[in-house]
């Protein structure tokens, strides 16, 4: 079932707030609601239960999505949570307004580099163990659960 | 004078056609003839494209975003844009089959070699070893490749592993990264070249640093992987379109040729062809033909040759593609610098690694990050997206691959043979069977890279190198091999006739008879143009 303007346009300020810290736009939703149809975790069928359910954890905003996107990461690396985040980033990177985001270095010196590549590795780290233990009983009680809504 | 007829317009039939009208002949060529998109917004750099075009992600990730590298889905650092999507489409009729190799197929103008990076290498005295010619009978259609085409080169420490006497232009200008790597190889160059047998220097490339023949110079836009819309980067449908112009070249497009007629004498009458659109096959007749498909769809042609003539399914023997693996490597000193996305994209160094077997050495091409597609970078990293964005934004102007090539021999076991159908041309059953030494001169080579490139002060992150499949180097060869004594039917001269037949030539890397690890584009070229002096 294709899912609604409304859910995607949703994902899409989500995601785009969360990848490049800007607002999305009308141009990107259109182009990211557009390219779904060929996206192979929804071409082969309906995404199960957990899958669904990272993306809604996911669509919260905050936090949650990187929560549920670290834990993505780590459980589910090419399903559907993973799939549409990497959409919105081939997306983002082709088009205004967060290109030049995407396209430029973050400058410094090498010092301030590693501290900053430290940072965001601490913060993965934090928030994939945040997943353990916020979505990890949802991931066993709905394991083997097939695609009922 | 000969009427010439050529099957394909890669890097091979374009070359050996010029040549022939050069030297007087007629020359038709049949060609599915898929053509390249015109090019948007000529003059904007790879950002400014998207700033301007109306609907950017459509032309970078196709309209319905089936470009979009998903997790999982491709064992490739990127995927071909849209805009590149004519080089590898397919006519339906056209049918093959693999084992152990994943080859690819053009049956657009100008070939492969339209999608290629525009590494130009001409082999030496060594790498012509097994050659039924020497070094110094190439030489001169080196040099008459290289004005056609325009190769930036200069002479440095590659150049005893890759003779630099054609004339050359000036070489591009080093990127930042590019020029670091080189001032910390002068620092321990000794040390390299003793210790672990490794030399850096320039790599060749058909890329322009300045105005040529009606091309313009690179104007660093950082759209090379898109298409260079200045024509600075080569490919062979320039030459193509030189040809075009010429009162003695006929072009017939959107033909799929099946297989030649011969006559009693084993003489070539015809090339017939399929119209991709539907309709009746057609007959091409000419004095004199050459193969010039690829080294795969030219070795089925012959196959269907001999099938149509003697009712023998026949096979070939010897196919031969270059390794590749990539190691991608971090060189820190170069983090946190400026990103130039409008500069040139492709591979400016390149570093040899000698072996006790001097046929053995093995070929590099190092490309530092420029412009690139992001998302298939970020998505290999081990954390979530947002966190994987800002390392990769740190690390990026500190990021490289090195291509690293391995050479191949003639080995029976890998071979090409057809299934004929009798509703359209004969299936291409193709089968590669490893190098069982390959495996062990990998490993000890990659090691010794490693090390090399730890010495110029780079990291090769545990984990991210890959060795690709078999086919993705699409350096196919060796099917039809040029040998200087009789070895049968499917054998060439050294001037590239086939032994089975009077009059039809093989143009294209089928005819090779050894494959070195460097890029076979420009030999290809040069050596398609010296089989064209052959011709009565």
């Amino acid at each position: 079932m294709p899912e609604s303007p409304a859910v995607l346009a949703r994902e899409s300020a989500v995601f785009t707030r969360y990848l490049a810290g800007v607002s999305t736009t009308p141009y990107v939703t259109q182009a990211y609601a557009r390219c779904h149809p060929t996206m192979p975790a929804l071409a082969k069928g309906v995404p199960d239960r957990f899958d669904r359910f990272l993306v809604r954890v996911a669509t919260a905003g905050g936090p949650f999505t990187r929560i549920a996107d670290a834990y993505a990461r780590r459980v589910r690396p090419t399903g559907l949570l993973r799939q549409k985040l990497v959409l919105m980033c081939a997306v983002l990177e082709s088009s205004p307004p967060a290109h030049d985001y995407l396209n430029t270095a973050a400058a410094g010196s090498v010092a301030a580099t590693v501290v900053r590549i430290g940072l965001a590795g601490v913060t993965s780290v934090l928030a994939t163990l945040a997943g353990v233990l916020l979505l990890g009983p949802a991931h066993l009680a709905l394991r083997g659960k097939g695609v009922a809504a | 004078m000969t009427h010439v007829v050529v099957v394909g317009s890669g890097a091979s039939g374009v070359h050996f056609a010029l040549t022939a009208l050069e030297r007087g002949h007629d020359v038709t060529m049949v060609d599915v003839g898929l053509e390249r998109p015109a090019p948007v917004e000529p003059g904007a750099s790879i950002e400014g494209m998207k700033d301007r075009l109306a609907d950017p992600a459509a032309w970078f990730l196709g309209e319905d975003g089936r470009n979009v590298v998903y997790p999982a889905t491709k064992a490739s650092y990127y995927g071909f844009p849209p805009s590149k999507e004519y080089v590898f489409k397919t006519p339906g009729a056209f049918r093959s089959r693999a084992e152990q190799m994943v080859p690819v197929f053009s049956f657009a103008q100008g070939g492969l070699a339209e999608a290629w990076t525009g590494g130009a290498y001409a082999f030496g005295p060594t790498d012509l070893a097994e050659f039924p010619f020497g070094y110094d009978d190439i030489a001169p259609y080196y040099a008459q490749v290289a004005e056609r085409i325009g190769v930036g080169a200069e002479p440095d420490d590659l150049a005893q592993f890759i003779p630099c006497d054609a004339p050359y232009l000036p070489p591009l200008p080093f990127d930042p990264h590019s020029a670091h790597l080189v001032a910390r190889y002068q620092r321990v160059r000794p040390a390299l070249q003793q210790d672990l047998g490794f030399f850096l220097g320039r790599s060749r490339v058909a890329t322009l640093s300045r105005g040529h023949r009606g091309r313009q110079g690179c104007g660093q836009l950082g759209r090379c992987f898109w298409g260079c819309p200045n024509e600075s980067l080569y490919t062979p449908s320039y030459t193509l379109r030189e040809l075009r112009q010429h009162p003695r070249f006929t072009y017939k497009p959107g033909l799929l040729a099946t297989h030649l007629e011969q006559d009693a004498g084993a003489r070539i009458t015809a090339v017939v062809a399929r119209p991709v659109d539907g309709g009746d096959p057609v007959r091409v007749q000419g004095e004199a033909f050459a193969l010039a498909a690829g080294a795969l769809p030219s070795s089925a042609l012959v196959l269907a040759t001999h099938h149509a003539h003697s009712g023998e399914v026949a096979s070939l023997e010897g196919l031969m593609d270059n390794r590749q693996v990539h190691v991608p490597f971090l060189t820190p000193a170069m983090m946190g610098k400026e990103v130039r996305t409008a500069s040139y994209q492709f591979h400016l160094l390149a570093f040899g690694l000698t072996e006790r077997d001097p046929a053995e050495y093995v070929h590099a091409q190092i490309t530092t990050l420029k412009a690139a597609a992001v998302h298939p970078i970020v998505q290999g990293l081990p954390l979530d997206l947002a966190g994987s964005l800002g390392i990769f934004r740190a690390l990026r102007t500190g990021l490289a691959l090195a291509n690293v090539n391995f050479h191949d021999r003639r080995r029976a076991e890998s071979r090409v043979t057809i299934v004929p159908r009798p509703d359209g041309p004969a299936e291409l059953r193709i089968s590669y069977v490893d190098d069982p030494q390959e495996e062990a001169l990998v490993a000890r080579t990659l090691g010794r890279v490693k090390k090399a490139l730890g010495r110029l002060g780079c990291v090769v992150p545990p984990g991210m190198t890959r060795v690709l499949p078999k086919g993705t180097s699409v350096h196919y060869s060796g099917t039809l091999p040029m040998t200087r004594s009789d070895g049968g039917r499917f054998s060439c001269t050294p001037e590239g006739r086939l032994r089975g037949w009077s009059n039809l030539y093989v143009a294209d890397g089928a005819g090779f008879s050894f494959l070195p690890a460097k890029n076979l584009t420009f030999t290809l070229m040069a050596n398609a143009s010296r089989i064209a002096t052959a011709l009565a």
